[in-house]
């Protein structure tokens, strides 16, 4: 019984010898460092994301056929909606007008001060309108006109809703490509 | 002689060497300093525009629309430096959801870049009154009613005036939900440290008596 009471005592006292010896300090100071790094790493993709480019995921049937039903991948440039340099044709991704926490790629198919014809109602015949584009707003439509809810319902979209403009289509494989002026 | 010099050369070509290394290390010095510094302010910049964006920003508010809650002042030089510093939080843009009364900055839907600070007065689903109007107005979907505090105020620097989406020209303006923080100011007066310090003061003098 003492050899075993001896024992167990000599082994937790090795044990807490050998616990004072790991350089505490040394590992502490190389852990902050790489969390400082990983912060730093976290801040310089979040500036790339939001000035310079990013990526978003688009689905839904309302750009085809540019843009897949079950989904893109889009490269989306931050550059040109801050410098104020889109033109009609361009594919943005926008914040929904109806629900903020959503984001929605259209076409632009109409800047401020241009005068829009659209036809109201694809299914029902081809009454068109025309709408004067107000100081500030662009006008968005969906490529599919059939089946999309776009400017067409909820009006013309404030300039500081547009996040980016999709430029290219870089996954699934077969899809990669320029995403073209043009419908 | 012949030993003399080559130590004489040798030496003047130690000075000479001598002084060069000093130089290129001055050189590298400088180089190795200016790098260091770009360094750290690309690194405090990426930071600091994180943490701008999403968490976030000190800010001074200018124009007098919102007299009674912010010190009315124009945005010239001399009058920005008597302007409300303010603290604004990203925070409630994860879930945008706002209550009446928040103080909220936005941009705004005709300029996109310019930012207005303005109280959110009714919240999507409600009915508002447009101001000097009879008309009755329902805040549709995704949009909300601001209004600054002063009322009624038409000049062109507060941008009160701007027309809402239906080309009326009214006092008050219809916002988006674009961009909006919540504003959480401290008064460059540091008025609500003076007001506590002076509860302090009375709360020692009561212990002490």
């Amino acid at each position: 019984m003492s050899t075993v009471g001896s024992r167990i005592a000599s082994f937790l006292g090795s044990a807490a010898a050998r616990f004072g010896k790991v350089p505490w300090r040394e590992i502490r100071e190389d852990a902050f460092d790489r969390a400082v790094l990983v912060l730093k790493a976290a801040c310089f993709v979040h500036v790339v994301n939001t000035y310079v480019v990013g990526i978003a995921f688009v689905r839904g049937p309302s750009m085809l056929p540019t843009i897949n039903l079950t989904g893109d991948v889009v490269a989306v440039e931050r550059v040109s909606p801050r410098r104020g340099s889109l033109v009609v044709g361009d594919v943005v991704i926008l914040l929904s007008p109806e629900n903020p926490r959503k984001t929605v790629a259209k076409r632009v198919l109409g800047l401020e001060g241009d005068a829009v014809t659209f036809v109201v109602d694809p299914a029902r015949g081809s009454a068109s309108q025309t709408v004067v584009v107000p100081e500030g707003h662009v006008w968005v439509q969906g490529d599919n006109i059939y089946s999309s809810r776009d400017s067409r319902q909820f009006g013309p979209v404030p300039y500081g809703l547009i996040q980016g403009r999709a430029f290219c289509k870089v996954w699934p494989p077969e899809a990669v490509g320029l995403i073209g002026q043009k419908l | 002689m012949s030993s003399n010099e080559p130590k004489s050369l040798r030496l003047s070509e130690a000075r000479r060497s001598s002084s060069e290394i000093k130089c290129r290390k001055l050189i590298m010095g400088k180089w190795s300093t200016m790098w260091l510094f770009t360094k750290k302010s690309v690194t405090g910049a990426l930071i600091g525009l994180t943490i701008s964006d999403r968490y976030g920003l000190i800010v001074p508010v200018t124009g007098s629309s919102m007299h009674p809650t912010f010190s009315a002042c124009d945005a010239r030089f001399p009058g920005y430096l008597k302007a409300d510093v303010v603290l604004v939080e990203k925070f409630c843009l994860e879930k945008y959801k706002f209550s009446h009364g928040d103080v909220i900055t936005f941009k705004s839907p005709t300029d996109h870049k310019k930012t207005f600070v303005k109280r959110l007065i009714a919240l999507p689903g409600d009915w508002v009154q447009v101001p000097e109007s009879s008309e009755i107005l329902k805040i549709p979907e995704g949009h909300c009613w601001v209004e600054g505090s002063s009322g009624f105020d038409s000049r062109e620097g507060d941008s009160c005036d701007l027309a809402t989406p239906t080309n009326k020209p009214s006092g008050k303006k219809e916002g988006y939900r674009e961009n909006f923080t919540t504003l959480i100011y401290f008064v460059t007066d540091y008025l609500p440290f003076q007001v506590r310090f002076i509860q302090l003061l009375n709360l020692l003098s009561a212990l002490c008596i």
